[in-house]
């Protein structure tokens, strides 16, 4: 989808199913690195969207390709679902996506989650660096994102993602299970 | 895309094209749709797996109400075809266990979907009457479903390019609605195509 259209998809539907059917899949896998239960993973797929669907009118050339801006989305609903859970609150979503899961679905969604086993390992192997640089590491080697997308992705220039990916690597010298996923600039795992 | 990226898709463009005002949790109906309704003003609704049916015009505002009556009986008000899982929350909320599926222009839920109640399961108690309020909203009102039935509205293009909205009971759970083409002027919750011109008059 061109840059130009991402602000139609608030309004236009149309321009929004092109943009949904683009980067469903993306999402799914995004959500399913972190998340190993098919009724979260559908509910925060739901969530990505509405989300996107909020916020498209306001993106900006500046925020990065359209793909860096959905990263970033995807990553603060994750984010905002763990906040929820670690309070043990729940709000009405206005979509919930487990309503919308059929045995087929949930098949399909275990296997997802299945897929992205190695990439889930890493990233609870990656909980005791500081947030920031955890952020940039996450991104990179488990989402596929450049540093530049990364840096867009979570409102930060490309020098600065840069200077956090180096700080993030240094830590992990001394837990080299992780450090062989976490030292490529291209992900290991499936995308 | 699996059934699940179908199904969310439906109710993510539904949200597209929902007013800003009806995207938040705070909603309320301000303006009504043109109602063209089956048997009348005042059809009366079917206390039996038949569905219901009555038809809103294209491009119309807002959402829906919920009210729980002080007699017990739940009015329900549809301005528009937006918010599905929203409208279910509601109903769900004021003790009528409902399945609300909104559907795109063309497309039907794969039949059967559901079990059909019968009539005697229903036992004569769920009627209501469909009627237009006072701001134009499309409202019926009905008592709350015995245990073990599942009120089901669900929307279609009639046959004449109307949106048709149709309401049945289902005898237990209602499985996901499976999204498939629809041939062409058939009637909401799989039933036979409905001829807007002998339905009714223009609410």
């Amino acid at each position: 989808m061109r840059v130009q259209e991402l602000g139609e998809i608030t309004s236009d539907p149309d321009a929004f199913e092109r943009f949904y059917r683009q980067h469903v899949e993306t999402v799914q896998r995004f959500v399913a690195r972190r998340v190993d239960d098919p009724y979260v993973v559908a509910d925060l797929t739901a969530d990505v969207f509405v989300a996107v669907i909020e916020s498209a009118s306001s993106y900006r050339r500046s925020r990065g390709e359209p793909v860096a801006w959905l990263y970033g989305i995807a990553r603060n609903v994750v984010a905002d679902e763990r906040r929820r859970n670690a309070k043990e609150l729940r709000t009405v979503a206005r979509i919930r996506g487990r309503e919308l899961v059929d045995v087929d679905d949930l098949a399909a969604l275990h296997e997802r989650i299945d897929g992205e086993s190695a990439a889930r390992e890493l990233h609870r192997g990656l909980t005791r660096l500081p947030a920031g640089e955890r952020a940039v590491l996450e991104l990179i080697s488990l989402d596929g994102l450049s540093v530049v997308e990364a840096g867009h992705a979570l409102g930060i220039g490309a020098v600065a993602a840069r200077v956090r990916l180096h700080r993030a690597r240094r830590r992990l010298q001394r837990r080299p299970g992780l450090l062989d996923l976490a030292t490529s600039d291209q992900p290991e795992v499936t995308t | 895309m699996s059934n699940f990226d179908e199904r969310l898709l439906v109710e993510l463009r539904s949200l597209v094209t929902a007013p800003r005002v009806d995207r938040g949790q705070g909603r309320r109906l301000r303006r009504g749709p043109r109602v063209l309704l089956v048997g009348g003003l005042a059809a009366v609704l079917a206390a039996a797996a038949i569905a219901s049916v009555f038809f809103l015009s294209t491009g119309t505002q807002a959402a829906y109400a919920v009210t729980r009556n002080a007699d017990g009986t739940v009015t329900v008000e549809i301005d528009s075809l937006n918010d599905a899982a929203g409208l279910q929350t509601k109903l769900r909320a004021v003790g009528v266990n409902a399945v609300v599926q909104y559907l795109p222009e063309g497309k039907m839920c794969k039949q059967p979907w559901f079990t059909p109640a019968g009539h005697d399961a229903i036992g004569g108690t769920t009627q209501g009457s469909i009627g237009r309020s006072t701001d134009g909203a499309t409202r019926f009102t009905i008592t709350v479903p015995p245990a073990g039935i599942t009120m089901v509205i669900s929307t279609q293009t009639g046959s004449g390019g109307e949106r048709a909205l149709g309401i049945g009971w289902a005898n237990g759970a209602v499985p996901p609605c499976q999204v498939v083409d629809a041939p062409a002027g058939s009637g909401p919750l799989g039933g036979p195509p409905v001829n807007s011109a002998t339905s009714g008059g223009q609410g």
